[in-house]
């Protein structure tokens, strides 16, 4: 069973996480790209919260007693996709970061080159 | 007038021949390329070629590639910037189509669009019917019928690059560019193109990708439409 008050305080907090992160993309805060699996995650718990029957089954389905329980399982998954798509994305930043900071490194010293060239001519 | 013409290219080394090709005898226009950090030998081959071309030290995709080139067009003081995708898809013969409108004063940014004579190459059903439902969306949200919102052959004036060159969305940054200038009340026009299937490279939107499109394109257009206007 779950609780209908659980229910309406799941449906609330997704709703308004869900509306301060379109709120936030509207004023060029969040970048869409990255806020998708959120506004995901949000609809998925907005399901989740408004049919208490899709929880059940969830929990039948994987043999667990309590359908909170499965809620709370399905919780801890999205937090782990989110992490994980953090990480990989921090991943890339940095390897971009590493090769802007080299391009620039080399541009420093091409400009170095010319400005030399440019007092010796002098 | 100073036109510039914008190249993206990632990946693009036999796409590039075929522009240039294109662009023999066109010759009152300036090309830069976009080179999007490419694996191949698309910078050589560029420059090989005669073209100017800028080499991006890493991948920033196609939205990050054309922002490069409208900065170049605005702090080197070009008074139009046009879109051509590096892949041969776009005939720069419709160069002086697309830039009539804007030295007439019509338009703020001007498309090239397949639909509006239907002919030469009209892209897969699919496509077509997903660039016909951004178009019913931007029609329904600005009020303003746009046949080909996808198109990546596009001119603007000064006043649009300098928008451009501050703001220009990331991804699949046509459609929703389009409403970021209509909700801003600049005036867009339409003319019609003849374009060609696409030579060498890939397309940056295969069918795995294309759920994510529709489904990001949508929320991007729906979201910028509720932004302030002047909002930039």
């Amino acid at each position: 069973m779950i609780t209908i008050q659980l229910q309406i305080i799941l449906l609330i907090t997704s709703i308004i996480t869900f509306m301060v992160i379109i709120n936030l993309i509207r004023k060029y805060n969040l970048e869409l790209k990255y806020s998708l699996l959120w506004l995901f995650f949000c609809f998925v718990n907005v399901l989740l919260a408004a049919f208490s029957n899709l929880a059940i089954m969830i929990a039948n389905l994987l043999s667990i007693k309590e359908p909170v329980n499965a809620i709370f399982l399905l919780s801890f998954i999205f937090q782990f996709f989110l992490i994980f798509s953090l990480t990989l994305t921090i991943s890339r930043i940095s390897n971009k970061f590493t090769q802007l900071v080299q391009e620039v490194g080399l541009l420093k010293k091409e400009v170095e080159k010319i400005k030399n060239t440019q007092s010796v001519e002098r | 007038m100073k036109v510039l013409v914008i190249v993206p290219a990632f990946n693009e080394e036999e796409g590039l021949v075929r522009v240039a090709e294109q662009f023999h005898g066109i010759n009152d226009v300036d090309v830069v390329i976009i080179n999007d950090c490419s694996k191949d030998t698309t910078s050589d081959v560029g420059r090989r070629l005669g073209f100017n071309v800028i080499d991006l030290p890493c991948n920033l995709g196609i939205g990050g590639a054309v922002q490069t080139g409208y900065k170049y067009a605005y702090e080197n003081g070009y008074d139009i910037a046009i879109q051509v995708d590096g892949d041969g898809q776009h005939n720069p013969a419709y160069i002086k189509d697309l830039i009539l409108p804007i030295k007439e004063g019509r338009a703020d940014l001007v498309i090239g669009s397949r639909y509006l004579k239907k002919e030469g190459f009209q892209s897969t059903l699919l496509r077509r019917i997903g660039i016909n439902y951004f178009s019913y969306l931007i029609y329904l949200l600005q009020k303003k019928r746009i046949t080909d919102p996808t198109s990546g052959f596009r001119a603007c004036n000064r006043r649009v690059i300098e928008l451009f060159s501050t703001r220009y969305p990331n991804d699949y940054p046509e459609p929703e560019s389009i409403v970021y200038l209509l909700r801003n009340n600049y005036k867009t026009e339409e003319v019609p193109v003849v374009m060609n299937e696409r030579f060498g490279g890939e397309s940056s939107i295969n069918s795995f990708k294309s759920i994510y499109y529709m489904i990001k394109v949508t929320l991007a257009i729906v979201i910028d439409n509720m932004r302030k206007i002047g909002l930039t």
